[in-house]
């Protein structure tokens, strides 16, 4: 039997990875917990053809004219010049437009703060605890927020749906694929890995003010109590998978080799399962890898102080939310890739977002590291192409060099890498799943429209062909 | 005619700028403008002026007046959630404050001015909040170190508030303009102690002559086309001159809000279902609006982003406004309807105008593109710095890593 401090606990889940595979038991478990009942809509596949237009890939290369090939609902093809022959396949002539990859937009409350505003749709923050892990947004996500479609009309084709930020550790948050559904687990994202929110600063600290915590020192202790705690849970689940696998070997044995065993003394006992905790489930799963943090962080000493957090206890930090600071850390932000997820230009409503750069995203690119631009807002989601725009304006203005595949990034393939999605999409390259839009215009200016969204090569918007997404607006008399 | 002869002669230096000057009128070669009085001599030629020499860029530059934030917070002020520093409700007891003058809390140091004014916003329309009579908003532009370098007009629009249930707000107001008018027909009642009760302090019934005289526009935050009926019912047949501050489903009234001469300030990026009041709304609001003769003005972005001003303009042209009518809404309406006039840089009106630059060779310079930036702002005549806290902050951490202090040596 194995024994383990804290810390050996910690180390054990790197060291495993040299080690013969031990079934990870806990996620066998989560599988019950993510099962969906809705199924997917699985339109037809259909082969495209997209030419003739400026393909802008997010991945280095500008092709003018491009062409993109889908087949399967994957890229099979991009490149310059002529597109090659593909039988059977839909022609999309797209002459003097763009296209460019799905947007991805790392923080949104579509779903969880739906539209319209009412109380009853207010379900972002379980802020009845500072510590809640075990709410996951997908359990409050609405999918009939008619913000889905606002989005999607404005090219994005993946997006984070986050709880709030009134805990310190808020809850799951969903990595959802713009495909309308009954259910917000048929938009699941596949593969995508399940996320957790996390907060520091002012928002926790405000909420629970009168019940603590009320500072910033407090807030930090909330947080590493519960990683103290998960630590051990997740000891727990590290032994039981490995008795687990221990015994289903047992199992597998002929009766003759069992028995041998069991006169040996070596036959394992079916081992009992630790207790669910479904808030220490989620925290395991983080220290464990296989959640990705996102945490809501505006000071640039705030984000160092979860970055010392997450050395200490051993997970990872994917992206830094907000982030109005990074600039001032992007050197560290580079060293420990960290993403920074931020706006173009929200700043000042509240003190810790006082000291906005509107260069954060560029500085922080120049740097080497991998800028986000995301919207946090039903509004801003619905151009964030723009807002991108925004903050490349404010980088050269700022004496930085910036290409419009750089600035693309932002919105794509860095989103993509935050929410572990950047193997599927993010760019157009071969091997991707056909998530893309083609623009009217240079989807960086003011001017441009989404002409048409694919997901997985499907059309999902068409402004030739609009469409209502959401029962709420059905019969409300707009026309 | 005689003040306008007396402004067009040189009193000091004269510059001018050339180039491709837009205004609400229509392209203009080039503006001279005296550099003492602030106004501008010609929109034709240069004469003998010096030209201004913005800084060089390979994009093509485009000039524009400068643009007006409309109903915003700005030096009201510094950080939203800091109350200590924050002067837009004057909170209490009290909903009826006409005779609150917001500008006396206008703070022409707060941080977000410098910020604001680098994104080609010059003037603006500061308004204070809460309550069913907000108080007077007032006109500053967007530069000078003193409230009197910054205050054009202290008093240019009454902020009626925004209370979401129309009749009890109508309801409110009637007894408000009711008592108002009694006060004014029955002079002296107040001091003789012989007044009727009042339903409000007699200094903010007071306050209220000049909206019943039209003098002064009365500002109310409305969205949904009921509400917006309700109201042009409700001043049918009375002196009130009205600014719509939200119109979300305003195109549903645009032939009769042109009509009675409602003026409306809208975000072009509110969407129908975004709320109960506004499920009517639509992309192409602002251009129904304007193409039914309603004077549209554009914004409504708070405090610290009253800059995207320009940024909203080019959203309402995404969605069907033209783009002539969106530099109409950015800088002459709102100077017409509070009643400053100016903003198509004339002779004899003040030589407030921004030079415009694209980023990026791949889009054209043009003032409502994300990617294009003013390069210089002249407010009264007046080159304007082009330095912010924020880009302070930005110069402050432009070497990592380290300290952005520099080492000290004993001296």
């Amino acid at each position: 039997m194995l024994r383990f401090t804290v810390l050996g606990a910690l180390l054990t889940s790197v060291a495993v990875a040299d080690e013969p595979e031990i079934p990870w038991a806990l996620a066998e478990v989560e599988a019950d917990g993510l099962r969906a009942i809705e199924t997917p809509v699985h339109w037809p596949t259909q082969s495209l053809v997209i030419s003739g237009g400026t393909v802008l890939t997010a991945a280095g290369d500008v092709f003018t004219p491009g062409y993109v090939v889908v087949r399967g609902g994957h890229i099979t093809a991009v490149g310059e010049g002529e597109a090659p022959e593909v039988e059977d396949a839909e022609q999309i002539d797209a002459t003097g437009r763009y296209i460019t990859p799905g947007l991805i937009d790392t923080h949104s409350h579509l779903g969880v703060y739906p539209s319209p505003w009412a109380r009853a749709h207010s379900d972002g923050n379980e802020a009845t605890s500072p510590t809640t892990p075990g709410v996951w947004a997908e359990h409050s996500f609405w999918p009939q927020d008619p913000g889905l479609q606002r989005a999607a009309e404005g090219g994005i084709t993946s997006l984070q749906a986050l709880p709030g930020s009134a805990n310190l550790v808020g809850g799951r948050g969903v990595v959802l694929h713009m495909t309308p559904a009954r259910g917000g687990r048929a938009m699941r994202f596949p593969g995508a890995p399940e996320t957790l929110k996390m907060a520091c600063g002012e928002n926790p600290k405000r909420v629970y003010e009168n019940s603590g915590p009320s500072t910033r020192m407090g807030n930090v202790r909330g947080q590493r109590r519960v990683f103290l705690d998960a630590a051990e849970g997740m000891e727990e689940w590290q032994e039981y998978s490995e008795s687990l696998a221990a015994f289903r070997e047992f199992e597998e044995l002929s009766d003759k080799d069992k028995a041998k065993a069991r006169r040996r003394g070596e036959a394992p006992e079916e081992p009992d399962m630790p207790g669910r905790d479904l808030d220490q489930e989620t925290l395991i799963g983080l220290l464990h890898g296989d959640i990705y943090a996102q945490i809501h962080c505006y000071r640039a000493d705030d984000m160092l102080s979860m970055m010392q957090m997450s050395d200490e206890f051993g997970f990872k930090i994917r992206s830094f939310h907000h982030a109005i600071e990074a600039y001032k850390i992007r050197d560290l932000l580079v060293e420990h890739d960290i993403s920074a997820s931020t706006w173009a230009d929200w700043w000042g409503f509240k003190l810790e977002a006082y000291d906005a750069v509107q260069a954060n995203a560029a500085m922080l690119h120049d740097a080497g590291g991998r800028a986000i631009i995301h919207s946090d807002s039903e509004i801003g989601i619905q151009r964030l192409n723009q807002e991108a725009a925004k903050a490349m304006r404010a980088g050269i203005a700022a004496g930085i060099e910036l290409s419009t595949d750089d600035v693309l990034r932002w919105v794509t393939a860095n989103p993509a890498w935050a929410i572990g999605i950047d193997d599927q999409v993010g760019t157009l390259e071969v091997g991707k799943r056909a998530d893309l839009v083609i623009w009217d215009a240079h989807p960086l200016s003011v001017y441009a429209h989404a002409d048409n969204v694919f997901v997985d090569g499907h059309l999902i918007i068409d402004r030739e062909q609009p469409q209502t997404w959401s029962d709420f607006e059905i019969g409300q008399g707009v026309h | 005619m005689l003040v306008l002869l007396a402004a067009l002669a040189a009193a000091g230096p004269c510059f001018f700028v050339s180039g491709d000057i837009r205004t609400a009128d229509g392209p203009v070669d080039s503006v001279s403008f005296d550099s003492e009085t602030g106004l501008i001599l010609s929109s034709s030629q240069a004469g003998d002026c010096t030209a201004i020499v913005p800084p060089t860029s390979e994009q093509a530059r485009v000039i524009t007046a400068g643009f007006v934030a409309v109903g915003t917070r700005t030096g009201l002020t510094e950080v939203g959630a800091v109350s200590a520093t924050n002067q837009t409700d004057a909170g209490g007891d009290n909903p009826f404050r006409a005779s609150l003058v917001v500008t006396e809390s206008y703070n022409p140091m707060a941080s977000h001015i410098a910020v604001t004014r680098m994104a080609g916003v010059t003037d603006a329309v500061v308004v204070p909040s809460g309550g069913l009579i907000s108080g007077q908003g007032g006109w500053v532009r967007l530069t000078g170190d003193t409230q009197s370098d910054a205050v054009v007009d202290a008093s240019v629009v009454m902020a009626g508030g925004r209370d979401g249930h129309m009749s009890r707000t109508l309801r409110v107001w009637r007894q408000l303009f009711d008592d108002a008018d009694y006060l004014k027909k029955n002079r002296g009642v107040v001091d003789r102690g012989t007044a009727r009760p009042l339903s409000a302090h007699p200094e903010d019934l007071r306050a209220l002559w000049p909206v019943m005289s039209g003098e002064l526009p009365l500002m109310v935050g409305v969205d949904r086309a009921s509400d917006i009926e309700s109201l042009l019912t409700f001043i049918a047949g009375t002196e009130l001159s009205v600014v719509i501050d939200g119109g979300a489903e305003a195109w549903r009234h645009a032939d009769a809000l042109a009509a009675a001469d409602v003026a409306v300030l809208l975000d072009p990026t509110v969407f129908g279902p975004g709320g109960f009041d506004q499920l009517q709304g639509r992309p192409d609001n602002a251009k129904l609006l304007a193409d039914a003769g309603v004077r549209i003005m554009l914004g409504h972005t708070g405090t610290h982003n009253a800059r995207l001003v320009a940024h909203q303009a080019g959203i309402a042209v995404g969605q069907g406004l033209s783009a002539q009518q969106a530099l109409t809404a950015v800088t002459t309406t709102p100077r017409e309807v509070f009643g400053i006039g100016g903003g198509a840089l004339t002779a004899g009106t003040p030589a407030t105008f921004v030079i415009w630059e694209s980023v990026t060779s791949e889009i054209a310079t043009d003032p409502f593109e994300p990617t294009t930036r003013a390069v210089a702002v002249y407010i009264d005549g007046v080159a304007q710095d082009m330095s912010s806290r924020q880009t302070d902050l930005g110069e402050r951490y432009r070497g990592l890593p380290g300290s952005p202090l520099v080492p000290l040596t004993p001296q």
